[in-house]
């Protein structure tokens, strides 16, 4: 047999699976307002309580340069120490009144935004765990993680820092000019246009080239622990080879290239500070001319000059600070249009039939499993199934066999639900899977995928992960049929062990048994197995294969796989090539046929090395049935 | 120990032994023309800030006696000059502090990763932490090196606020320079209560995100169950805890930023009230009293510095400490010992038959596998057929992870534990096929991995050999990227790669952990009609693949932890019925 063909086919499919993946989408900046709209629109009344308290905390701040220059004239204008004594009392009223409006305010902008972030952090997560597997698929967990987590992380950094930074300081600025304006409007005013004059070239050219350098940053830092992480975990080659010279060059590359944009990004908030306090100084030495010409005048008191100049020196801090805040802001806006994306994504493919309750809830045996004319594939025009039709019959346990990329997966997918058919319909006792919620086909019809997680979790948790409801007898039982049990038993937790996909107790084998504890304790009437057992080495394959098959007795199974060994167990065999099936029905006739099917298994057990006389030890008759469970 | 010490392209570093403590005065030492730098300009920096105050104390006496116009300028000149002279002072020791904090982290990583990446081998630890661990704390260590300019500049300027204050007026300075640092320091219990409490929450949420992140990895395990319902409640459950947790934090967070606020301002009461009576008394002049206020307020900056400073020093050292456990962990390998030892007992063997075998295995045992005895002919192609945790045993000592419990190796007439580490990948190359590691670059920057030299014609060659027929059959195909891990590639034929690099690399011997187990049979035929006709050195294949095992010279089969027969395939399923069930699987 020369499989090229094959094996060609399956890594172009492959590859139009990469390119064709989707992108996770993005929602537009409309949608983002709308969200925002939403979220503090729903909550009014908390937001008008945080607003009220940052401007009573503010008001009380901008106060103090006033209560100064009010000394200063007491002292110039023959106060006496009454006077000073009632405005210490005043500057200490102020202080309290800006503690316990900081205390609340920063309290209630954080229950604010907690609560807004626990929201979301809910809704993403909901609406990851219900998009379609196709969608999962494609895009793979690692972007659906960064959406989750990473994102969720960055918006919860804005909002607990960025943006009451940015209302403080706003609301800073603004008050700090209205004070000055209170002193004495003609001064303020000219601060605020010699200072903004002044300082308006640097904003703006901050304001043009800072995202984009805070973005390269950001991309260098991850590319750089990018990089790390490839050689940390992929050391043992480097040192196979002799090649860890080259990967600290590589590092270094991309240390150096950090630095360089992290002082690009200090050179940005370098020429912001500088023109911003240029502008300041500049600002300063014009209220002070002023000032002092006012004074001579008598248009203004020795105190309302030094209040002035104080506001004067306060200026600026504010607007750097909220400048140097804008990049956060940028982030947090394209966080929540990454998180908002995949939310309208997941509700536009909601699935939402129940499962129809047409004859006696009853049936606890396998289902029939009709696939009628089904066309399917990853990219348009380019079918991976063409034109199937299969009828599985209640209770019927088939193997389906065939060259990798020959589209064995493309048809468990089909059957799962988990891709829908360009055209024609997958029929689960009657009822066509397409439309039905995941959980209410879940229940009936189960896959066991190739790679299998162990959650990090207990391992009652892990096992009725499919059947919550389950006792721990029914558990005990199911991780007993597996083989599980065995080493469960002598853990000093038992079902109570918190397990892991790196806890050292489980190896690849723990954690199949594990995941078919799982699919027993669910207990599905149709089961599709797609590789379920090849990650194991032989020896364990074939003990799990077999407890599978025991316990599988009676319902309808679907068995992808690449070993042919127990293609002579099963009820049938389905061969698919390109697309295609292409040889059908047990196992002994395709073999006396010479098909296809015949082809492969000689092709297999040549390969194989075993002689034709070892195969009929593996006659339908040494059935799996028989053994205990 | 230089021989081992990776090499000549590692980075300088201070020693594997280094304390926590030396790797920050090592990093600091190496950069101390940025500190020096740093803190003149961070001095003048903050300079800026407290002569503000004073330029308008005087400016404000100008004012009141009625000076010129001219004279105003004049300070209106001085504001200017001294407030640019500080922004610009400020923009160059904001660039020492960026220099510093980046350049100190980098070394700081540097030394953890050439430990990491050390041939010796010993750390354990998953990469991903591993990396978590060098990225944060070596960022603590670099914020070190930012502290050292502000922290410098804030002593200077606290001294000569100090002595200001005196000189103008004893009792009001003596009064500031009382009531200002018990203000500091009535903050720093919040201070510490807050970080403490924040690094356990930041865990908290850390390790929240860490599940939610868990449940969808398994997002496709789970789908295929109905177990999606069971993750989000899951999720709801840490998500509940996470909001707890966040709140409370933030009660702690608004005590320290009202009291934080307040704390200055209270001072500023007894100031202003004695400041003021000693201008009624004709003490000091009204702008005098001015500065005095202002500086008083200026004071809390250089203070907050120096309190920064304390904790960023603290959580550097204990970053730094972290960072020298990781780094002197023993070596699984001590190739020092080994040479000391060996040297002397096999000399009379050295001329024997180091000719006829390519690799020959005596008594070597590790776990419970051994004594295994092996010999593989020069240029022939062995195969050793052995259970999983057999191979791994094996695999690992043939590629000097670890050391064996026992017996010797020899590499033609060498004595593998004797060969320098890094030398080691000319004699013995082995891959873990299995689970073939791919960098995020270019086929053939992948491939030159394994022979930096080897030419476009030679990883074509290698990689037809390996049978990636459709790979090469693409108009990109060495200079495609393959992704991260080199998942834009199938497992196949990412397996089929790591045979490629194996083919190109420049070893007299090398061995191949399960090369085909990701293959389909078709693939898997080619893959030996083309490996078996390659030019190839000495071969080793580790594997229960009956297809691969039936096209070696002769197959060594191991079973319970030592070589039972070395025979051809055929004769093994013949004979061994042990080795039908391993290989077959039939009982």
């Amino acid at each position: 047999m020369s499989g090229a063909p094959g094996e060609s086919r399956a890594s172009e499919e492959s590859e139009r699976r990469v390119s064709a993946a989707d992108e996770l989408p993005l929602a537009s900046p409309s949608v983002v307002r709308g969200w925002v709209r939403d979220f503090v629109g729903r909550r009014r009344r908390k937001a008008v309580g945080v607003l009220v308290l940052l401007v009573i905390t503010t008001a009380a701040f901008a106060s103090i340069p006033g209560i100064i220059g009010v000394a200063v004239s007491t002292v110039t204008d023959g106060g006496d120490r009454g006077d000073l004594a009632l405005l210490a009392a005043v500057m200490v009223a102020v202080t309290v009144v800006m503690m316990i409006g900081t205390y609340f305010g920063r309290n209630a902008a954080a229950e604010f935004g907690e609560s807004i972030l626990d929201e979301l952090r809910l809704r993403v997560y909901d609406a990851t765990v219900a998009l379609p597997g196709s969608v999962v698929e494609s895009v793979g967990t690692g972007e659906l993680v960064a959406r989750t987590t990473g994102d969720v992380e960055t918006l919860a950094g804005a909002t607990r820092n960025a943006i009451p930074v940015v209302l403080f300081t706003t609301l800073g600025a603004a008050g700090n000019v209205i004070a000055m304006a209170i002193v004495d409007v003609r001064l303020a005013a000219v601060a605020v246009i010699t200072g903004t004059a002044v300082s308006a070239l640097g904003v703006r050219w901050y304001l043009r080239t800072a995202a984009a350098r805070y973005e390269r940053e950001r991309q260098t830092e991850s590319s750089r622990s990018g990089a790390l992480l490839e050689r940390y975990s992929g050391r043992a080659t480097l040192w196979a080879f002799g090649a860890t010279g080259t990967s600290y060059q590589a590092l270094a590359a991309c240390g150096d290239e950090r630095v360089a944009s992290q002082l690009a990004t200090a050179h940005a908030r370098n020429r912001l500070r500088v023109s911003l306090r240029v502008g300041q100084g500049v600002a300063l030495g014009v209220v002070v001319m002023l000032g002092a010409y006012f004074l001579r005048t008598g248009s203004l008191s020795a105190g309302a000059m030094t209040a002035a100049t104080l506001y004067t020196l306060r200026l600026m801090d504010p607007v750097t600070a909220l400048l140097e805040q804008l990049d956060s802001l940028q982030q947090a806006q394209a966080s929540l249009r990454r998180i908002a994306g995949v939310v309208e994504l997941s509700e536009a493919n909601d699935r939402i039939a129940p499962w129809p309750e047409i004859d006696a809830p009853a049936r606890r045996g396998g289902l029939e499993v009709r696939v009628e004319n089904v066309t399917f594939g990853y990219e348009a025009n380019l079918p991976a199934l063409e034109q199937i039709d299969l009828t599985i019959p209640a209770g019927q346990r088939v193997m389906v066999v065939g060259p990798s990329g020959a589209g064995k997966s493309t048809l468990a997918g089909l059957i799962c639900g988990t891709q829908l058919p360009w055209t024609g319909s997958v029929c689960v006792d009657d009822v066509d899977v397409g439309p039905i919620r995941r959980d209410e086909l879940r229940a009936r019809v189960a896959l066991v995928a190739q790679e299998t997680h162990t959650f990090e979790r207990s391992i009652r948790d892990n096992v009725s992960i499919g059947r919550p409801a389950a006792d721990d007898d029914e558990i005990t039982e199911c991780l007993q049929k597996t083989g599980a049990w065995s080493w469960i038993a002598d853990l000093p937790d038992g079902l109570d062990t918190i397990v892991s996909n790196t806890h050292p107790a489980m190896t690849a084998a723990r954690a199949q048994q594990l995941n078919l504890a799982r699919v027993i304790c669910l207990d599905p009437q149709v089961v599709v197995l797609d590789e379920a057992t090849a990650d194991l080495d032989l020896l364990s394959a074939g003990q799990a294969e077999r407890q599978l098959g025991a316990i599988l007795h009676d319902r309808t199974v679907v068995w992808i796989a690449h070993r042919l060994d127990n293609a002579p167990r099963l009820d049938r065999v389905i061969m698919i090539a390109d697309g295609r099936i292409v040889d059908d029905g047990p196992h002994d006739q395709l073999i006396a046929r010479d098909g296809p099917y015949g082809r492969l298994w000689d092709a297999w057990r040549a390969a194989h090395g075993g002689t034709s006389s070892r195969a009929s030890d593996r006659t339908p008759t040494h059935s799996p049935d028989d053994q205990p469970a | 120990m230089t021989a081992m010490m990776g090499g000549a392209s590692a980075p300088p570093s201070p020693g594997y032994e280094a304390t926590g403590g030396a790797i920050i005065r090592w990093a600091l030492k190496r950069q101390w023309r940025w500190i020096a730098l740093g803190a003149t300009t961070g001095m003048i920096w903050m300079a800026g800030f407290a002569a503000a105050p004073v330029l308008v104390g005087y400016a404000i006496d100008d004012a009141i006696d009625g000076r010129s116009g001219a004279r105003m300028a004049m300070w209106a000149v001085a504001f200017l000059g001294v407030v640019t002279a500080s922004a610009i002072a400020g923009a160059v020791r904001h660039r020492c502090a960026i220099t510093l904090w980046a350049t100190i982290g980098l070394l700081a990583e540097g030394h953890l990763t050439r430990r990491v990446l050390d041939r010796r081998g010993g750390i354990d630890r998953p990469p991903a932490e591993l990396v978590s661990l060098g990225v944060g704390d070596a960022n603590k260590i670099g914020r070190i090196g930012d502290l050292t300019n502000r922290g410098g500049g804030a002593v200077v300027m606290l001294v000569v606020v100090a002595v200001w204050l005196l000189a103008t007026s004893v009792s009001l300075g003596l009064l500031v320079l009382i009531a200002v640092p018990m203000s500091a320091a009535a903050i720093l219990p919040f201070l510490s209560r807050y970080d403490e409490r924040s690094t356990v929450e930041r865990r908290e949420l850390a390790s929240a995100s860490a599940a939610a992140a868990d449940g969808i990895q398994g997002l496709r395990t789970a789908h295929g169950l109905g177990g999606g319902r069971q993750i989000r409640s899951w999720f709801r459950e840490r998500s509940g805890l996470m909001h707890r947790s966040a709140l409370s934090l933030v009660r702690i967070e608004a005590t320290l930023f009202a009291t934080v606020g307040a704390i200055p301002l209270l001072t500023l009461v007894p100031v202003l009230w004695y400041g003021g009576v000693q201008v009624l008394d004709g003490t000091i002049s009204p702008g005098t009293f001015v500065t005095v206020v202002g500086l008083a307020q200026f004071l809390a900056m250089p203070l907050q510095t120096l309190g920064e400073a304390a904790g960023v020093v603290t959580a550097g050292r204990a970053s730094a400490r972290r960072i020298e456990q990781i780094v002197t962990t023993s070596a699984s390998i001590d190739a020092e010992a080994a040479t000391s030892t060996g040297s002397a007992s096999d000399s009379t063997l050295r001329g024997d038959r180091s000719n006829a075998f390519a690799l020959r295995l005596e008594a070597v045992t590790v776990g419970e596998l051994g004594p295994v005895d092996l010999q593989v002919a020069r240029d022939a192609t062995v195969g050793v057929a052995a259970d999983h945790q057999a191979i791994a045993a094996l695999a690992g000592i043939l590629a000097r992870h670890r050391p064996s419990g026992g017996g010797t190796i020899r590499v033609g007439a060498e004595r593998l534990d004797e060969i320098p580490l890094d030398d080691v990948h000319h004699r013995l190359v082995v891959i873990d096929s299995e689970r073939p590691w791919l960098l995020s670059a270019s086929l053939l920057d992948n491939l030159r991995l394994a022979r930096s030299s080897a030419t476009r014609a030679d990883a074509e060659a290698a990689l037809r050999n390996a049978a990636c027929d459709e790979i090469l059959a693409r108009s990109d195909a060495l200079d495609r990227l393959i992704g991260e891990r080199g998942l834009q590639l199938s497992g196949g034929q990412r397996q089929r790669i790591a045979t490629a690099q194996a083919l190109l690399a420049p070893a007299q011997i090398v061995a191949l952990i399960e090369p085909t187990s990701a293959l389909d049979a078709a693939t898997e035929s080619l893959y030996v009609e083309r490996f078996m006709a390659s030019a190839r050195p000495t071969t080793l294949l580790l594997t229960t693949s009956p297809r691969l095992l039936s096209a070696c010279d002769e197959v060594a089969f191991i079973h319970n932890g030592v070589v039972a027969r070395t025979a051809s395939h055929h004769e093994l399923l013949e004979t061994e019925p042990a080795y039908g069930r391993l290989v077959l699987g039939v009982e």
